[in-house]
């Protein structure tokens, strides 16, 4: 999956924190958060991150925007080490890289105007003329699907998808080459969480800007990721291009995951069941992090932990028994048939809002 | 497994109904003056069904169901519910203690803001049987213990000694659900239990739940904003916009065959697993105010099908096809495609 073009490559990254010391201040106990990651993303791609709450993968997005300081491992973009940068080199790299995080509602300052909080990020990239920054910040809340009426108003005159969409604008406003969203629709309702994945989409069509999405939710990582990171308790355990990973995942957990995802099609079919809880990251099982919820583990899992084999060309997975395990049935696409009668309506839908959209226009 | 009887109690009851809303309305007042929060809502709950109410924030689904347990006030309220044939209407707030937790319960979607921090899971489950069921502290700890081991709760016995916070998002919510039983209600009500939660973790929550109503014979309501949970779960749907149901059915109808735009709309905005697609369907605009209810039909807006029509005049609830009601006056929608 290492693209000869990678923007951003991450190597062995890690993250310990300490959680007791002794008299001397020396960790005598530390949460792996992040414990050696490696991925690669090219320009223009969407690399997802997965799992669930303590896997690390807020910690491992921080580190790649260097708001945590990476324990081990390297992080290069567009070729250069970011891990070890500091100042004005530092400064210089967060303005290819900016960040939007899951609450519009705690990530805007409630006394700044819109035009207030997009001209400091276009000063800092070397916007100053009044007209200029009139017209870029113009020129970004349209990209957003805002317009220039919203410029004077306060951040609690918006809803909370228009307050993702101002987030989305000022993260835009130094032209980044990257775009890390830290669950970036959870806190919306779903019809504005569809506007919002349509508009990042969007974005990323017109501007060429790679995306690292870090979610829970499988059903946008579906919708939006070409690659996609597993991550539990802290290590990979499987790293694939989107369409092998759903249709045929090859981790157990990943398997859990998809079959966890509440949908018409389980009322039919049998599903892997990962029984209990995610275990407190400060004591992690030995072995494969997985077995104690694991419905495949044998006794090597227990005692030793598996490395990432490739399974494919665009997949690779971390488990001793991927060989032994049957392949899932394929999911029944009933969605996806263009001849149901849902799937008719919808388009009658389609056409009726462009229609209207049109008339709108004039 | 324990000694109250679980099985239930008539297998041929399953589907009476055993808590009917009809016409309900609530109206808030605001300094900006009345705000209808529900407007002639209908619905009714069957016993050993799941009644799945579906809708976005601010739609009027959570005081919906907290009317349901006398715990909306200072607001004006229209409409009957009738539990078990007796009007809740009027009732005091004595009445109501009594009804509460014991023939109608709640689970809420944050557990750890219901449990109380500095009680053991055990007592607290225990106060529910010794005040509803009159059991003595002895009595009330066993029954706690089994309420617990109900709930798949691995060692009931001395998970029944910790508080709270020593346990996980999913074991409290366990909790909750086990109090919430502890006195066999008819009638559970559960708003959003799983959305605090992981989706592994939500898969099992989902599972017991499911158990439970089969087990016990419970009439479920099910408020939820994801229709992956309706669609694996639920028995019936009620979709709520702006206060009102828009449509509703048996869950298999109105996903497969939605006949209000509404619906359809959500059913596009959902992100799928199973294929990719270049966009989502998406509804234009967002929900407006409640304080600023739309003339009409309140989603006409929102509507790429709405005209004059629906601007002005509010669509009457009809029946479209068997058991398949809908508040449109463009269904069926394939007359206009």
């Amino acid at each position: 999956m290492t693209e000869p073009s990678a923007l951003l490559e991450v190597e062995g990254l890690a993250k310990h924190f300490p959680i007791a010391r002794d008299v001397l201040g020396r960790p005598t106990a530390t949460v792996r958060a992040v414990d050696g990651v490696s991925f690669s993303l090219a320009r223009g791609r969407t690399l997802a991150v997965v799992g669930e709450s303590g896997c690390g993968k807020t910690t491992l997005s921080r580190m790649i925007m260097r708001l945590i300081e990476p324990t081990a491992g390297t992080i290069r973009f567009a070729g250069e080490s970011v891990e070890t940068m500091s100042g004005a080199a530092l400064r210089a790299m967060r303005r290819r890289m900016q960040i939007v995080f899951q609450d519009p509602f705690s990530s805007l300052d409630p006394r700044q105007t819109v035009r207030r909080a997009l001209a400091q990020p276009l000063s800092l990239s070397g916007v100053s003329a009044r007209k200029e920054l009139k017209a870029r910040s113009e020129a970004l809340l349209d990209m957003v699907g805002l317009n220039a009426g919203h410029l004077d108003r306060y951040p609690h005159e918006f809803s909370g998808g228009q307050r993702q969409r101002l987030c989305i604008a000022r993260a835009l406003a130094s032209s980044p080459e990257l775009l890390v969203a830290d669950e970036p629709v959870s806190a919306l309702d779903v019809s504005v969480q569809a506007q919002i994945i349509n508009l990042i989409k969007d974005l990323q069509r017109k501007t060429g800007i790679a995306l690292l999405l870090v979610t829970h939710d499988l059903g946008v990582v579906r919708q939006m990721a070409d690659e996609v990171l597993v991550l539990y308790l802290g290590r990979v355990i499987e790293y694939a291009d989107a369409d092998s990973l759903f249709s045929t995942p090859r981790h157990p957990y990943t398997r859990a995951l998809l079959d966890a995802v509440p949908s018409a099609a389980h009322r039919a079919r049998e599903r892997v069941v990962a029984t209990g809880d995610v275990p407190s990251p400060i004591a992690p099982p030995p072995g494969c992090h997985f077995h104690p919820r694991c419905a495949f583990a044998a006794p090597l899992c227990r005692t030793t932990a598996p490395v990432l084999e490739p399974v494919s060309p665009t997949q690779t997975v971390a488990c001793h028994r991927w060989r032994e395990i049957p392949l899932r049935d394929a999911p029944q696409a009933e969605a996806a048939k263009s001849d149901t009668v849902l799937a008719r309506r919808l388009r009658a839908f389609e056409i009726a809002n462009r229609k209207k959209a049109a008339a709108a226009l004039g | 497994m324990s000694e109250i009887a679980h099985a239930p109690k008539d297998v041929e009851a399953v589907g009476a109904p055993v808590l009917s809303v009809s016409n309900l309305s609530i109206t808030f007042n605001s300094p900006a003056g009345p705000v209808r929060a529900v407007d002639d809502v209908s619905f009714s709950l069957a016993r050993g069904r799941i009644l799945g109410l579906v809708g976005e924030s601010g739609c009027g689904k959570s005081v919906t169901a907290s009317s349901l347990l006398g715990l909306v006030r200072s607001a004006q309220t229209g409409g009957r519910i009738l539990f078990d044939g007796h009007d809740l209407a009027g009732l005091s707030e004595e009445d109501w203690q009594s009804i509460r937790g014991s023939a109608i319960s709640m689970i809420f979607q944050e557990p750890m803001t219901s449990l109380n921090p500095v009680f053991t899971v055990g007592e607290q489950i225990a106060e529910v049987l010794r005040v509803h069921r009159r059991l003595s502290r002895a009595q009330a700890h066993e029954q706690a213990v089994v309420a617990l081991r109900r709930v798949n709760i691995p060692a009931p016995e001395e998970r029944a000694k910790e508080y709270p916070h020593r346990l996980s998002g999913g074991m409290r919510q366990r909790v909750m659900i086990a109090m919430a039983l502890a006195c066999e209600p008819q009638v559970l009500i559960a708003d959003e239990p799983t959305t605090a939660l992981d989706v592994t973790v939500q898969a099992q929550i989902l599972a017991l739940i499911d158990e439970l109503r089969r087990r016990q014979g419970t009439a479920v309501l099910f408020i939820t904003h994801d229709l992956g949970v309706i669609a694996e779960f639920a028995d019936d749907v009620a979709v709520m916009y702006l206060g009102n149901i828009v449509e509703r059915g048996a869950a298999a109808d109105l996903l497969n065959s939605p006949q209000h735009p509404y619906t359809l709309g959500l059913l596009g905005s959902t992100p799928k697993l199973d294929a990719r697609a270049e966009r989502l369907t998406v509804i234009s605009g967002q929900v407006p105010m409640p304080s600023r209810r739309p003339s009409g039909c309140t989603f006409h807006q929102r509507c790429p099908f709405a005209d004059e029509h629906c601007a002005r005049d509010v669509p009457p609830h009809r029946e479209i096809a068997p058991a398949h009601w809908v508040s449109c006056w463009k269904a069926p929608i394939e007359l206009h495609a």
